[in-house]
Parts: C-alpha cells; sequence; structure tokens
C-alpha cells in the first residue's frame, strides 16, 4: 500500500492566536466601568456635561474639580426654575445647597441617528440644561446629578442594547426615554428586571402600564377630544380624511379620532395608510380629491409628511383646500414644506417654543442664547425631556431616595409648573398636562390659537 | 373617466420617477455587474445639489445639468479609487458600495444637519390638460425623464459606443480577448449612472424632503425596478418601471399603498425565481 | 479532527469564565454577541465554503426567532426542546428556500438578490400579521430560558447561551474539516469539476443551505431569549448586511473569522458609538470600504499571510491506493450514440452523429477546429443535452441524463481548460474526486479524512513527479501540472469510460509522449477505454488504436491511424495544412 502525505503542519498557531485576540478583545471592550463605580462616565462628546463639576454653570469644563464656587449669576438674568416650578416641594426651597457626593445618573435614551434622528440634536442640548437646571436647585437630596446619553438608531434592536448599557454599565437611577413605541416594548422588560424606573416622555399611542413606568408624553386622547370639536367648529368643517403611516401610533390615533368625530356629528370619509418612507402620493392625493373631505387629519411622520405635503398642493387639496389639523407636524417638518404650503395648518401638540409664559419665554431665550440662535428648536420632545427630569428630581426629593419604589410612589398625584405649563401625574401613570393648538403663520412661525389646561389623558393603569 | 385619466397620469409619472431612479443602478448593474448600494445615496446628493442651487437663489432647472456633472465626477472618483479595484467580484462591490453608503449619508449630515430640507416647486399649480388637472411640474417631470432615460438608453445600445457596450453585456471576457477597453467602458458606466441618479435627485427633490437620510427610500424602489425589467438588457429599466408603476397605482387603487409595496416585492420574488436559468456552462 | 474539539472545549471554558468574571453587563454582551456569532458562521458555511451568498440568512433566522418567542410564551417550560424546534424550523425554511432557488441553476447574484428581497418581503409581512406577530412594534417580554424549574436568571442564560454558541460555532467548525468541507470548497471554486467527478452540486447547495438555515435557526432561538423581544426589523436590510460586513471583515470559509469579525466589530460598535456619536457612523462606513479595498479576503487570512502562513492549509491527508473498476466486459458496447444532433440557436454543430466504442480501445477524436470534438464530448458525458438522439454508456441508456449522473455510471471527462479546484491542495483534488465515487453529504460528514484511490490514478501523479507536492495548492500549479492533475482526478473516481479533452496542450513534445505511454500503460494493464480528443498527430500515432475524424458536425472517417491518415476526404477536410 502506497501513501502519500501532505507536508506536515506543524502547528495550529493561528487558531490559538485567534483565541487570543478574541479573548484581548474582550479583555479590552470590560474597560474599566463595569462595575458599579463607573469613574469615567461614557456620554458622548456632544453633551457637554460638566460632570465633575458641582457648580456647572459658567464652566461647563468637565474636568473642573476645584472648590465649589457659590456664585449663581444666573439668578439674574434668567428666573431659577426650581424657584417657581416646584413651590409645593419643601427640598427645592433649600436653593443655596451645593449638592455633592456621588451622583444620581440619569440616563437619556433616544434617537440620534436613523430615521428619527433628527429629533436628537434638541434633546441633547436639553440634556445640558436638565443638569444645570437641577445641580442649580440643589440636587438631588443633595447630591448632583448627571446625565448620560444612549442612542437607539430608531432600531428596538440597538435601543435594548442602548438600555442595557444605561442600566448595567452606566448603573443610571433613571432612564428618560424620546424614542420610538418598538424601542419601548424593547427595553421596558431590562428597567423592569433590574427594577429602574422609566419615565417614556415621547408622544405615542398609549396602553403603556407598568410598575416601573411612566408615560409623560401626550396621548392621543389628550391631543384629539379637546381639539377634533374645537377644529369642526372653527372650520365648519364636518367630514374627514384620515391619511396615516402604517404603524401602531396612527391607527390608535385614528381610532380615537373617529370616536370623537362621530361624537361631535362629523364624519370620517376617509381612512388611508402608506409604508414609511412613501415618496409618492399621487394616487393617495386621487383618493383623497374624491373622498369630498372638509378636513384632513395627517398622522404622517419625517419625510413622508413633507412629501405628500408638499405634493399635494398641485393636486388641488393644499391646506387652502382642505384644512389640515395635524398631530406630529413639528417645527423642522414644517420648515422643510415652507410656509407656502403650510400656512393656515393647525397642529395640536402639548408644546410649541412659542408658548407664551413668563417661565418658558425665559427658558426659550435661554435655550437660544446658549446653544446659538439657529440650534435645533427646542419642541415638544425635548420640553417633555426636561419635564420628566423635574418630575424626576422633585419626586427623588420628597422620597429623599432615589429607591424605584419610593420614587413612583412619591410621583403619584406630583405637579409641577414647568415651561411647558401646569402639569401632573395621574393615576393611570400619565400626564394631566396643557394641550396648545398652533396655527402656521404666513411667516411660517407658529401662533398658539388655543391652549387646553390640565387635559387628562383617557388611560387606565394599575401595574399592582 | 376623469379619475381613470387622472391614474393612468399618475401611473405615468410614478413610471418616470421609477425610471429615472432606477436607470443608473440599471447600467452599473447590466454593464459592470456592479450592485451599486451607494445608488440612494447619489439621488440624495443629487437632491442636495437642488437644494444649494436653490438657497444661493439659481433657478432650479439650472440644478439638473449641475446634479449630473457633480455626481459624474464623484462617480469617476469612485470608480477609479475604489470600483476598478474589486469590479469582478460582486459581492465585494455589494460591500463596498454599502460602506460608502455609509459614509456619503453621514458626510451630508456633517455638511447638511440632519435637519429636513425642501426645494420649492419652480412650477407651483396645475395643467389642464386631456380634461383633467394635473400637476405641472409632474408633466415637466415625465418629460425630462423621457428624454434622460431614452437619450441614455440609446447612447448605451445604438451608437458606435453602443455596439461596444453590448459586446461587453453579452460576453466581457471575450469582449476584453476581442481588445475592447472595458477599462474606460466601466468608467463612462459608472459616471453616466452616478449622473443619472444625480439628475433624478435633483428632478424628485421639490416633490419631498431633502435630508441624509433619503437616499434609503430611494433604493428598494430602484432595486425592484432592476428586478423585474431584468438586468442583462438595459431597456429593463425602462420595462421594469412600467411594470412596478402600474402595480404599484393598481394595488394603491383598488386595495390600498401599503400591499402595494408587498406585492412589488412578491412580484419581484416572483421574477427572480422564474427567471430564465443561466444556461449549463456559461460560466467557463 | 481532534483538534478543532480540543480548541471548541477550550474556548467554551474561556467563555465560561468570561461569563462569570466580566460582570453581568459584559457577560450579557458577550452572549448576544456570541449568538450573533453563530449567525455570522452559518452564513460562512454557506458563502464562505459553498460560495452562495446570501443575502437572507435572515429568513431562518428571524422566522425561528418568531417561532421561539411565539412558543416560549406559550410554553415557557419548554423552551429547551424548542431550541431544537426552531432549528428545525430554520432548516426547514432554508430547505425551502434552497429547493425553490437552486433548481434554476441561478447565478450568486441572483441568490443574493433573491434571498435579500425574500427577506424585505418577511419584514412587510411581519409588520402586517399583528396577531401573530405582534406587527410593528414586535413581541415582548419573551420569557428566558428555563431547565426543569424556574426560569433562569440573566447571568445563567447569558452563560448558557456562550456556551451553546461555542459549541455550536466548534460543531460548524468540525463540519468544515471533514470531507464534506472540502467538497463545498469545490463546488464554490469549481461547480462543474464536481459535476463531472459525479457531485450533484445543486443538491449539495440544498443541503449546506439547509445545514446553514439549521444553525442560524438556533441563532435566532439563542439570540430572541438574550434579547426577549423580536420585531420586524430583524428580516431588515440592516441587519443582513451587517452579517454580510462581520463574516467579510473576519475572513469568509475560516469559521473562526466570522466570529472574530462579529465580536470585533459588535464590541467596537457598541463601546465607540457613545464616545464618537456619529463620527463612529462614518468610521464604520470607512472600515466597510477599507476592508473591501485593501484586504478582501479577510482579517484572519490576511493576518494568516502576513505572518507568512497560507489562509486554509491542507491536512495530512492519507491517498490510499485501491484496484481501479475494471471496464466494461460484460458484453455490452462501451458506448453507442445514435443520430446526436445539436444546435445553439440556428447553428448546428453536431448533426446526427453517430459514435460507437464496442470494445474497450484508446480511441482518438480528430477534426478541424469548430468541428463539434468537444461538444461531442460534453454529450457523451452529460455536460451537455441534446436535442435528437440516444445516449448508452456500458449496457445502460443514459439519455437525459446530467453529468453527475453520467460520473457516477463510470464517465470520466477532463476538459480543454484544465479545470482543477485552485483552493485545495493536490491531495484534496485527488481525494474530492475519490469521493465522488460515493458522495452523499451525510457520508461526507462522517467519513475520515483520508481517500481509497485507484492505483491508475496515484500512478498519474508518481510519474508526473505531483506526488512530492502532494500539499500544495493546485491553484498555483504550472498549466502542465494542472492538465496531469486533472486527469489524475478523472481517473480518481468511479472511472470506467475515461473521455479526454485536448490532455497534451501545454506540454512538451517529450513530455505528450510520456504521456501517450502512460495511457497505453493503463489502458493495457487494466483495459480501460479511452476517448482522446487531440491535434497532436505525433501524440496520436503513439497513443491510439483508433482515430475518428469529424467535420462539420459530422461523423467523416474511422480507422486506424495510417488509414485516416490516408483517407483523401480527410486530406481534403484539411486543406493545405497537411500538405
Amino acid at each position: 500500500m502506497r501513501t502519500l502525505q501532505d507536508s506536515r503542519s506543524r502547528s495550529r498557531l493561528w487558531f490559538v492566536a485567534s483565541l487570543v485576540a478574541l479573548l484581548a478583545l474582550v479583555a479590552a471592550a470590560c474597560g474599566d466601568d463595569d462595575d458599579g463605580t463607573p469613574d469615567a462616565p461614557s456620554e458622548p462628546a456632544a453633551a457637554d456635561t460638566g460632570a465633575e463639576s458641582t457648580d456647572s454653570e459658567e464652566a461647563p469644563e468637565p474636568e473642573t474639580t476645584e472648590a465649589p464656587d457659590p456664585d449663581e449669576p444666573e439668578t439674574t438674568e434668567a428666573p431659577e426654575p426650581e424657584a417657581t416650578e416646584a413651590p409645593d416641594e419643601p427640598e427645592t426651597t433649600e436653593e443655596s445647597a451645593e449638592p455633592s457626593g456621588e451622583p444620581v445618573r440619569i440616563g437619556i435614551l433616544f434617537s440620534n441617528s436613523g430615521p428619527a434622528g433628527v429629533f436628537g440634536p434638541p434633546t441633547a442640548n436639553i440634556a445640558e440644561l436638565i443638569e444645570e437646571d437641577i445641580n442649580a436647585a440643589g440636587g438631588i437630596n443633595g447630591r448632583p446629578v448627571e446625565t448620560y446619553l444612549a442612542d437607539d438608531a430608531t432600531d428596538p434592536a440597538v435601543g435594548r442594547q442602548a438600555m442595557e448599557q444605561l442600566i448595567d454599565s452606566d448603573n443610571v437611577d433613571v432612564v428618560l426615554g424620546t424614542h420610538s413605541s418598538a424601542t419601548r416594548q424593547a427595553a421596558k422588560p431590562l428597567a423592569e428586571d433590574a427594577d429602574v424606573l422609566y419615565i417614556y416622555a415621547a408622544l405615542y399611542e398609549g396602553g403603556e402600564c407598568s410598575s416601573v413606568m411612566f408615560n409623560t408624553g401626550e396621548v392621543p386622547s389628550q391631543q384629539l377630544a379637546p381639539v377634533i370639536p374645537w377644529m369642526m367648529e372653527q372650520t365648519g368643517g364636518q367630514t374627514w380624511f384620515l391619511l396615516g403611516n402604517d404603524y401602531v401610533w396612527p391607527r390608535r390615533s385614528f381610532e380615537l379620532a373617529r370616536q370623537y368625530i362621530e361624537a361631535a356629528g362629523g364624519e370620517v370619509v376617509g381612512e388611508e395608510y402608506v409604508p414609511l418612507g412613501t415618496q409618492d402620493f399621487s394616487s393617495v392625493a386621487q383618493i383623497i380629491a374624491g373622498s369630498g373631505a372638509d378636513l384632513i387629519f395627517p398622522a404622517l411622520v419625517g419625510g413622508d409628511a413633507i412629501a405628500f405635503e408638499t405634493q399635494a398642493v398641485d393636486f388641488g387639496i393644499g391646506q387652502d383646500a382642505i384644512p389640515r389639523l395635524a398631530n406630529i407636524y413639528e417645527e423642522n417638518v414644517l420648515g422643510a414644506m415652507g410656509p407656502a404650503v403650510t400656512a393656515g395648518m393647525r397642529v395640536t401638540l402639548g408644546y410649541f417654543k412659542e408658548v407664551d409664559s413668563a417661565l418658558n419665554n425665559a427658558f426659550v431665550s435661554r435655550y437660544f442664547e446658549r446653544f446659538g440662535a439657529d440650534a435645533p428648536p427646542h419642541m415638544t420632545f425635548s420640553s417633555h425631556i426636561y419635564d420628566a427630569a423635574l418630575l424626576y428630581a422633585a419626586a427623588a426629593n420628597a422620597a429623599g431616595t432615589t429607591d424605584t419604589a419610593a420614587v413612583a410612589a412619591a410621583m403619584e398625584g406630583l405637579s409641577l409648573t414647568t415651561p411647558t405649563g401646569d402639569i401632573s401625574i395621574t393615576g393611570s401613570r400619565h400626564l394631566s398636562q396643557p394641550i396648545y393648538v398652533a396655527e402656521i403663520q404666513a411667516d411660517g412661525s407658529q401662533l398658539i390659537v388655543q391652549s387646553f389646561a390640565s387635559v387628562e389623558p383617557d388611560e387606565t393603569c394599575d401595574p399592582a | 373617466m376623469d379619475a381613470l385619466t387622472l391614474e393612468l397620469l399618475n401611473g405615468v409619472s410614478l413610471f418616470a420617477i421609477l425610471a429615472i431612479v432606477a436607470l443608473g443602478l440599471g447600467i452599473v448593474f447590466g454593464l459592470m455587474g456592479v450592485i451599486n448600494l451607494a445608488h440612494g445615496e447619489f439621488v440624495m446628493l443629487g437632491a442636495y445639489v437642488a437644494y444649494v442651487v436653490h438657497t444661493v437663489g439659481l433657478n432650479h432647472w439650472l440644478s439638473v445639468p449641475l446634479a449630473a456633472v457633480v455626481l459624474f465626477v464623484l462617480g469617476v472618483v469612485i470608480e477609479v479609487g475604489l470600483i476598478r479595484r474589486i469590479h469582478r467580484q460582486p459581492e465585494l462591490t455589494i460591500l463596498a458600495t454599502f460602506g460608502l453608503s455609509v459614509c456619503l449619508r453621514q458626510i451630508a449630515e456633517l455638511v447638511f444637519s440632519k435637519d429636513f430640507q425642501s426645494v420649492p416647486n419652480p412650477v407651483p399649480g396645475a395643467t389642464r390638460a386631456f380634461g383633467v388637472l394635473f400637476p405641472t411640474y409632474r408633466y415637466l417631470l415625465i418629460a425630462i425623464a423621457a428624454v434622460v432615460v431614452a437619450a441614455t438608453l440609446l447612447a448605451f445600445t445604438r451608437s458606435r459606443f453602443g455596439l461596444v457596450v453590448r459586446a461587453i453585456v453579452a460576453d466581457r471576457d471575450l469582449a476584453e480577448s476581442a481588445g475592447i477597453r472595458t477599462g474606460m467602458t466601466n468608467l463612462c458606466a459608472f459616471g453616466v449612472g452616478a449622473a443619472t441618479a444625480g439628475i433624478a435627485g435633483a428632478l424628485v427633490a421639490p416633490l419631498g424632503a431633502v435630508e441624509p437620510q433619503a437616499g434609503l427610500a430611494y433604493l428598494p424602489g430602484a432595486f425592484l425596478v432592476v428586478i423585474v425589467g431584468g438586468y442583462n438588457r438595459l431597456w429593463g429599466v425602462a420595462a421594469g418601471a412600467l411594470v412596478v408603476a402600474a402595480v404599484q397605482t393598481g394595488v394603491i387603487h383598488f386595495y390600498d399603498a401599503v400591499w402595494a409595496q408587498i406585492a412589488s416585492l412578491a412580484l419581484a420574488v416572483l421574477v427572480l425565481q422564474f427567471r430564465r436559468p443561466a444556461p449549463a456552462g456559461a460560466v467557463a | 479532527m481532534k483538534r478543532p474539539l480540543g480548541y471548541g472545549a477550550t474556548a467554551a471554558v474561556g467563555v465560561a469564565v468570561a461569563s462569570v468574571t466580566l460582570g453581568d453587563f459584559r457577560a450579557g454582551q458577550l452572549s448576544l454577541f456570541l449568538s450573533l456569532a453563530v449567525l455570522a458562521v452559518s452564513l460562512d458555511l454557506v458563502w464562505g465554503y459553498a460560495g452562495i451568498l446570501s443575502l437572507g440568512q435572515l429568513l431562518p433566522f428571524g422566522i425561528a426567532a418568531y417561532t421561539t418567542a411565539r412558543l416560549a410564551a406559550a410554553a415557557p417550560a419548554l423552551t429547551l426542546p424548542g431550541l431544537l424546534v426552531a432549528t428545525l424550523v430554520g432548516a426547514t425554511v432554508a430547505a425551502g428556500v434552497g429547493i425553490a432557488a437552486f433548481r434554476r441553476r441561478p447565478t450568486p447574484v441572483v441568490i443574493g438578490l433573491l434571498t435579500l428581497v425574500l427577506s424585505l418581503t418577511l419584514e412587510q409581512v411581519a409588520e402586517q400579521w399583528r396577531d401573530v406577530t405582534g406587527g410593528f412594534n414586535g413581541l415582548t417580554d419573551i420569557p428566558r430560558i428555563t431547565a426543569f424549574g424556574p426560569e433562569w436568571s440573566d447571568s445563567t442564560q447569558d452563560l448558557f447561551i456562550s456556551v451553546v454558541a461555542v459549541a455550536v460555532i466548534t460543531l460548524v467548525g468540525l463540519l468544515a474539516t471533514r470531507p464534506i468541507g472540502a467538497v463545498l470548497i469545490g463546488i464554490r471554486d469549481n461547480e462543474r469539476r464536481m459535476e463531472a467527478l459525479g457531485y450533484d452540486t445543486v443538491a449539495l447547495k440544498v443541503w449546506v443551505f439547509t445545514v446553514g438555515g439549521a444553525v442560524a435557526g438556533l441563532a435566532g432561538a439563542l439570540y430572541v431569549h438574550r434579547t426577549g423581544f423580536v420585531s420586524p426589523q430583524i428580516f431588515g436590510f440592516a441587519l443582513a448586511t451587517n452579517v454580510v460586513l462581520w463574516t467579510l471583515v473576519g475572513g469568509r470559509g475560516t469559521i473562526i473569522g466570522p466570529v472574530i469579525g462579529t465580536l470585533a466589530i459588535n464590541f467596537a460598535s457598541a463601546t465607540l458609538a457613545d464616545v464618537w456619536l456619529q463620527y463612529w457612523t462614518l468610521a464604520t462606513g470607512v472600515i466597510f470600504v477599507a476592508a473591501v479595498a485593501l484586504v478582501p479576503e479577510g482579517l484572519v487570512p490576511s493576518l494568516l499571510r502576513a505572518a507568512g502562513r497560507p489562509p486554509r492549509r491542507s491536512r495530512d491527508l492519507r491517498l490510499s491506493a485501491t484496484a481501479p473498476v475494471t471496464a466494461a466486459g460484460n458484453g455490452s458496447a462501451v458506448f453507442e450514440a445514435t443520430g446526436v444532433d445539436k444546435s445553439f440557436g440556428f447553428f448546428k454543430v453536431l448533426d446526427g452523429v453517430t459514435l460507437t466504442m464496442d470494445e474497450p480501445e484508446l480511441r482518438c477524436l480528430i477534426g478541424p477546429n469548430g468541428a463539434g470534438k468537444s461538444t461531442l464530448l460534453d454529450v457523451l458525458c452529460g455536460q451537455q443535452g441534446c436535442q435528437n438522439g440516444s445516449i448508452t454508456t456500458l449496457g445502460r441508456d443514459c439519455t437525459g441524463l446530467r453529468a453527475w449522473e453520467f460520473a457516477r455510471h463510470g464517465v470520466s471527462r477532463k476538459f480543454q481548460s484544465p479545470q482543477v479546484i485552485g483552493s485545495l491542495s493536490v491531495a484534496e483534488n485527488i481525494a474530492v474526486a475519490a469521493w465522488g465515487a460515493d458522495p452523499s453529504p451525510w457520508r461526507l460528514t462522517f467519513a475520515a479524512w483520508e481517500a481509497r484511490v485507484p492505483e491508475t490514478s496515484l500512478r498519474m501523479l508518481e510519474r508526473t513527479g505531483l506526488d512530492v507536492r502532494a500539499g500544495s495548492g493546485a491553484g498555483g500549479l504550472s498549466h502542465g501540472d494542472k492538465q496531469w492533475l486533472e486527469i489524475a482526478m478523472a481517473m480518481a473516481g468511479h472511472c470506467r469510460v475515461l473521455l479526454l479533452d485536448e490532455p497534451t496542450a501545454g506540454m512538451t513534445a517529450a513530455e505528450s509522449l510520456a504521456a501517450a505511454e502512460l495511457l497505453r500503460e493503463v489502458h493495457t494493464d487494466y483495459r480501460l477505454p479511452v476517448l482522446i480528443v487531440e491535434h497532436d498527430m505525433a501524440f496520436i500515432r503513439a497513443v491510439a488504436d483508433r482515430v475518428t475524424v469529424l467535420a462539420r458536425g459530422s461523423l467523416l472517417a474511422d480507422g486506424t491511424v495510417a488509414e485516416v491518415e490516408n483517407d483523401p476526404e480527410v486530406v481534403a477536410v484539411y486543406g493545405g495544412v497537411d500538405r
């Protein structure tokens, strides 16, 4: 028998080398912040933190560790937020106390890339103001606060990882979220398992109920119940066309809109859904034109909204012909459509930067002074994140602890006055809040033409 | 009757948009065998050219040739710098162009920010023809798209250059051994493909949002067109756009927009599945 | 064979230790990324080994994930058997796609597009089918794995997932070191050669796609238990391209490469995305482009090359000699091709050709260029079908059979331009040819890493000096050596009839005569029937018992060399060349 032998291979070093590389990689990736006391908060560069600084007001350099310097220049130029925002809060009256000790970590889960990434920048700005304002008001239980930002890339799988990062690696005490419902669904179980308070502050379809969650964004019942009858009265229109992107929030909004429209004696003459990312609305425009609707309720997001509205004008179903009541058109989207398209549209939301109150005017001017006149405009998403942070701080101060159950108990029924207006947590763990209707002016600006104070959400929740 | 006319016009305008958006993808795929996943970003950049033209106060129509030039140059640079190295390996081009699309998107975001922008319609309003009112801009878009698509395809098929192109489409190796300089042809194909994407971007800019992510929305439609039309003949782009536009418009008319999308995808699956199989031993 | 097991065990221990010591967060990341690495490995098996670029590995992955999610919610106690169910679901999905797709012999690009479009379609369906899939928001609160007791804690599950993932990766690595691994590489490199060796390549592709689907299905189940939720984006474009990227960056066809690629990119992403924010996304784009342009074969193979090692090393392979199968001898003719017509479009290549070989002999087939010699050879071994006529080989009607069926029946073929499997060593080429005699994928999975090769084939290697280069890569051989290797491969399988297309092209005159001598020797020893297409008259004179002349698709003459050389018709056909 003859045999042939391959040249003998001496070693399998490559496999071992790969294994070593793998383990080295794991070790490298572990870094130094996987235990309970991270010394280097992994914050995005965009968020200017002043993490170690006890007085972060004027010199936002993260490295500042020098002794606290008790000057308060902003008290003269801007109203002290905590003085007016939570008058019923005993702790906040000790405004001169400098927070010290182990910081309270506030995680912010938001969309900073992907389709919803356009809403990210104002939220990142607000994260700075959250730190500043809460620390200036004495922090939480005398401790300073630090914010930790995590991007969900508008993808629930990434959002879930980002939530893990916040809870398990950054060891946050609370997560404030402004992102899609899909990400909330994916991330919520983590908060529940870790018993971390999770305040979801984005407007959404409603129905969320969990022992660790509060939902402070607008729900459709708030945006629509008072506004739909008002809209019909204002315009005299009776018949509605509902056009939305195909996902949960528009569908739920339309379900409720139908009830309110019928209760007000109106009629829904058409309801259409288009996939996210739709670019051509010609056929849909024809369906709308043929429906004979007096009013259109468009629940379209981002580029879809812009495509629909710019195309609708040429098909003769622009705002001039059929007035709009929108529930998500915000400044960025409206700005891109341009005043020629948007003038006269009405938008119902829980916040506009045009809200006319001393508190809000001061806050907004401070925002633009701080981040520049061309900063991404402060809007309902960023405003609700700010409110959520103030609500958390007030509740934690009231509870005297950051223990989740205790803070959650203190949250129930909590009332504050913020730049948004008078807000209070309801028994359903949602937010009673003002609802504003803005009408877009010929120059593209938003004018608040109607406001409804303390609109109750039509939600029920008993997490026990 | 009017409703039918309108729906027909809708179908034609969708056909024009799909054809002009897919044209470059089809050329590059058919001629070079390169699946260009950055094609949507080329369209997005074309739209940004229109946006820049608008912001500096120039006439919108100027952006159409300008986008063609800008994207042609970009296309040539990318072909020489990247595609040329790898165009023989389809899977590598898929990945390289995917990476390229990520880069272009992020660069657009750094330069123009994430904000939605738009380009105002240069000819607002509608024109009455065939007994119905139909947006004037769409009539112009149909006309320009038809001219660009037809001219490009004719150049690639009927001219002397077209003969070379057809030889390459039929059998690249044979063409090369016959002394045809496929390198130059590739350069032309990729440059022209990018240029037509730029034109498409400038043309559709007034119809929607101009934003860094916009390319992601253009790509799937373009792919459906190329798949349905068949990529081994250049006129397939026109045929594919026609079929996809008809299916989309029809399903939206009789059912709804969501199922129109699913129907188009299913159509692509069927076409891929029942396409004539490659002859045995064709790849020797 | 034992080594991958050893490394796998070491890796499993390492991962287990890492899971326990790294803390919950890193252990959780590790288990998540390892479950994705299993997905990448399934792609490597399908793409890196068998050469099928599947952009739809998410089909079995995602469907198995949804199945697991529904199953775990309905019967939380049955999550462990649920993993098996997911594996089977993944296999079934992939088998369905594979059977539907591969039968039509699509090009790699078509397969890529088809799987991608299917995946995108499923994303839409998952969004719409709300009752089952939870629609746009997906399904959440999916229970963790349990075994005969309360739901496991996160850390227990992370440990379990990491270890299972390493075990599965090790199993796939083992599979790749089996004969089937070399056979899959053969299909990737040269599908036609493999068919001519008796491999039903379509069936093998379906098989490997199914196995890959099973692995992807298991990955889907692990992933969904790990993340606790599933949404339609699991079928999306982003994950589809990312898996390909991890595999490519790590190095295709190495199994360990994609694992490293997956872990490295994901850990880097999770760590750097926070620090660099938008610049990280830009950086990933640049990395993709650079990786493809600069190190297209991937990180692991490039590092190995830099360290002076070949990316894929052939292992010791024992080729033991057996007696060749004896030819015909059962009284029936070697082959009878009757009235064969073959046209390409309007061009008639073969026009009613009838060619028979009654007794085993050395026959040469000659004729001017374009006479249809190679086409006739193709028809005789099933590489091409014919429009009319019948082929009977060794007493069996073979008309309409495919190439691999001819090969299993005993018809071996050497192509005009030498077709060897470039990524495999010389010995592996011979072994793959020998395994073709009994090519069931399961047998090839469990068969030993050795081959029993007919003595004739080994004699070829020895005479030509290829035996001392048994371990070197076949892709690097000279043209002449490739010719010899391919002849040896043709003889290595179940070879009862040998068809050679221009075996001496590229050989020197002396080598040609040596080849003729060798062929005569083999023919004399074993009565092996040989049909040779050749131009070289010196070679023909040295080798042929008989010569058949083909011209313009028809049989012109037939006889001994001398008879044919003096046939006026033949002389006329060859024109002035010989005068």
